[in-house]
């Protein structure tokens, strides 16, 4: 390299005058850079992608019914492997020993049963025949099917007790006897609890008062009616052999409270909350009741003899259930993982979930929030002066956005919904400018003058032939609600209003230069969260196969600025749009 | 940071250090990659792939004469090579057709006066701008340069001496020099000897 003093004054001249040019360059240089230096660090766009990854998948596993069957079917077997459990699966057009087991039980499990089980006895009306199934005859088919049109049935007396498929037949009515217990626990039963699925054939008229706790299938050309019901075993202490009535109770009126569907198919209206005792054998009050608490629970477990064999049960399945009074209505409590059940068989009855994509146009309103020619005066320099108001000077015009997503909607009552969901968001406008061709060196405005620094920037704010692109991708979790205005089971119109945060995944930010001549590219003023609320108002239709379309307008806003508080000007988004999307139940 | 804190920090690949050292330099940098480069995007992947030779090299960096003309050499190869690479020193035009390039002059913004004359200096053709911004700016000898270019030592002379003129004109054009006051001063050559 050659000294300077060999090189004339137009030489020195030219090295002087650009010795301090300095250009801004894109942050993604640097990231570029970063991700070719460190190649084992890219984790915050892939731990970010994997996150929203999870979401999604946790989001749908966890509303995949098959998924939860499987689940439920895990916990059964979990079940089986710790209490003795009657599982007679009978129907009359089965041959051999196809026993196939109820709606969420298998033949692994039946089998486990069969090891397992005690006695089942079907008590027919005349009383002259009992069919009963045990370990040495669950096999007999015949036993099961000589006078009755037995489909299915599924008993638990676990702890944690199946669900339950069980066809009765009219005036037929289903009791369990246990083999005879260890002198010690004569008394001890099971809490038996479980949620029974009830065929009523349909050539047996089912009695008008349990209606409410009936779903008739209009799909099935036998006309079955299926009720959930919950078997309730009834001890009869006073016998060795203890004769245990098996009294079902619709999952619908042990919520509400309302009708108990007993072991002889005569449902009983329930006048008032009634109580159930628990009781042990071992703390058996000479009233033959009471309550059972935690610290009963809490006992050691102790052996139990079913079918001549030695089994360690725990002391909360050596609970019976006792009826206070024969005729009378009670309420049992249930065990936490029902209630829990329960809890969710409600909340899934009361709750669809809503698909939807929503087309629209965006724009934006733009405001400054401080004049800097007031705070500069006249003689400020040409790259701070501030210009006329910036309405006059560029022209932004809407563009299409477009958003889709999903959410599940909860019934409150039978005009407001709740409602929570994720949805994906593409927002756009457009900036008509003019492309100077290459990058010029200029002022960044900001709120804080302190921050105005040089930046570079290739587009001017003339209204030319060349469109900015003002978009960015957003993933949002709108929580709202909807609330019914009209409406019958086929068309309903709901309005409804969400309140949506924001994240910005991506986006092309451009802000104002010092003069408002330029778009300055300025990612680092974009705010990454933000807070986005919409309202809508819609059609829902309901087809026959019980799919709901949606349609309707919505109106999207942002509540905060787009930009961080540095930068001199509140831009926030809106769009207009058409919502379209489709409902369904779990 | 202090700059041997950087320096230390990013021959270790410590990212904090290498982003420092990057916040540092890059803006002049930019602006040298600026003055040979077709347009931004370009003069910005040249950015890119100079840091990263910079980074791999920081090792070999002696203490010998200031870091940022270290730094500087290195992005000045690596653009001349990606220049080489795309076979874009073809581009090089007469001097009589210096008065096309003029007429795009209203196209440049007259914000700063050094950027103006980076502007300038980017509308000679490749060539010419190459030659001009090794010999007047970086302060490279014609030998030098013909070395670097792949060229003769008498081509690097003449291509400078029409890139000069042509400059020359386009700053007298702009009112960025003063006709008569540069060539009664700033045309005199210092010491004539090696141009």
């Amino acid at each position: 390299m050659e000294d300077n003093n060999y090189r004339t004054d137009f030489e020195l001249f030219l090295r002087e005058s650009i010795e301090d040019f300095k250009m801004i360059p894109a942050r993604k240089i640097w990231h570029s850079i970063y991700n070719n230096m460190h190649p084992d660090r890219k984790w915050p766009s892939i731990t970010i992608c994997a996150l929203i990854l999870f979401c999604v998948l946790y989001v749908g596993i966890s509303n995949n019914n098959s998924i939860n069957k499987t689940a439920l079917a895990a916990k059964n077997q979990l079940a089986y492997n710790n209490n003795n459990f009657i599982v007679v699966n009978e129907q009359t057009n089965k041959q051999n020993n196809n026993y196939t087991s109820g709606e969420n039980t298998d033949n692994k499990q039946l089998k486990a049963a069969q090891e397992n089980t005690t006695s089942l006895f079907v008590n027919n009306t005349d009383n002259t025949s009992k069919t009963t199934a045990t370990k040495n005859n669950i096999q007999s088919e015949s036993n099961f099917t000589n006078n009755n049109k037995y489909y299915e049935a599924v008993v638990s007396t676990g702890l944690k007790p199946l669900p339950a498929k069980v066809i009765i037949p009219k005036n037929t009515s289903l009791k369990i006897e246990e083999e005879p217990v260890s002198q010690n626990y004569q008394a001890a039963a099971t809490i038996n609890y479980a949620t029974a699925k009830v065929e009523i054939n349909s050539t047996n008229t089912p009695n008008q008062s349990y209606n409410s706790g009936v779903k008739k299938d209009n799909t099935s050309n036998a006309s079955i009616n299926e009720v959930e019901l919950t078997p309730i075993i009834e001890r009869n202490s006073s016998s060795n052999y203890s004769e245990n009535k098996v009294t079902m109770l619709s999952t619908e009126a042990l919520n509400n409270n309302q009708a108990v569907f007993n072991s002889k198919n005569k449902v009983q209206q329930a006048s008032e909350k009634n109580e159930i005792d628990f009781v042990t054998n071992q703390k058996k009050s000479t009233s033959g009741k009471q309550a059972a608490t935690d610290d009963l629970l809490k006992k050691e477990p102790a052996n139990i003899k079913v079918d001549g064999k030695e089994n360690t049960v725990s002391n909360k399945q050596k609970t019976v259930v006792v009826a206070e009074q024969k005729n009378k209505t009670f309420t049992p409590q249930l065990s936490k993982a029902q209630a829990r059940k329960n809890a969710i068989a409600k909340f899934k009855e009361k709750s669809i979930i809503s698909y939807y994509i929503t087309p629209s146009y965006g724009y934006r309103t733009l405001n400054i929030k401080q004049d800097v020619s007031k705070l500069y005066g006249t003689n400020s320099s040409s790259f701070l002066q501030a210009s006329n108001t910036n309405s006059q000077i560029h022209k932004d015009v809407a563009a299409l956005n477009f958003e889709a997503g999903f959410n599940v909607t909860h019934k409150i009552n039978k005009k407001i919904s709740l409602k929570a969901g994720i949805q994906a968001n593409y927002t756009n406008y457009v900036s008509k400018v003019t492309d100077i061709g290459h990058s010029t060196q200029t002022s960044l405005r900001t709120a804080n003058q302190q921050l105005d620094n040089l930046r570079s920037s290739q587009y001017n704010t003339n209204e030319g032939d060349a469109n900015l692109n003002r978009s960015n991708i957003q993933i949002s979790i709108p929580i709202g609600g909807d609330l019914k205005l009209l409406g019958n089971e086929k068309i309903k119109w709901y309005i409804g209003a969400t309140l949506q945060p924001t994240y910005v995944l991506s986006d092309n930010a451009y802000v104002f230069s010092g003069d408002e001549k330029y778009y300055i590219s300025e990612k680092s003023l974009q705010r990454k969260f933000n807070i986005n609320t919409a309202f809508e108002t819609y059609l829902s239709i309901k087809t026959k196969t019980g799919v709901a379309f949606n349609i309707g307008p919505q109106i999207r806003y942002q509540l905060l600025n787009s930009y961080k508080k540095d930068y001199n000007y509140t831009e926030k988004l809106y769009n207009i749009g058409v919502k379209i999307g489709v409902s369904t139940t779990f | 940071m202090t700059e041997e804190q950087m320096l230390a920090g990013s021959v270790k690949n410590n990212a904090a250090a290498q982003e420092a050292f990057y916040e540092r330099f890059s803006p002049r940098m930019l602006g040298v990659c600026y003055r040979y480069a077709k347009n931004r995007e370009d003069a910005e992947d040249m950015l890119q792939e100079s840091f990263m030779k910079v980074f791999l090299q920081l090792q070999q960096f002696r203490g010998e004469g200031a870091l940022e003309g270290w730094v500087r050499r290195i992005v000045v190869h690596t653009c001349i090579n990606i220049l080489k690479k795309n076979k874009k020193f073809s581009d090089t035009v007469d001097l009589m057709h210096v008065h096309d390039y003029c007429t795009n002059e209203n196209l440049v913004p007259s914000i700063m006066q050094a950027k103006q004359i980076v502007e300038c200096i980017r509308m000679l053709p490749l060539g010419y701008r190459t030659v001009l911004n090794l010999y007047a700016i970086e302060g490279y000898a014609h030998k030098e340069i013909g070395e670097i270019l792949e060229i003769g030592e008498s081509s690097s002379r003449s291509q400078y001496t029409r890139a000069k003129a042509m400059l020359e004109n386009i700053l007298i054009n702009r009112n960025i020099i003063d006709k008569y006051q540069y060539k009664n001063n700033l045309g005199k050559s210092v010491i004539t000897g090696n141009q």
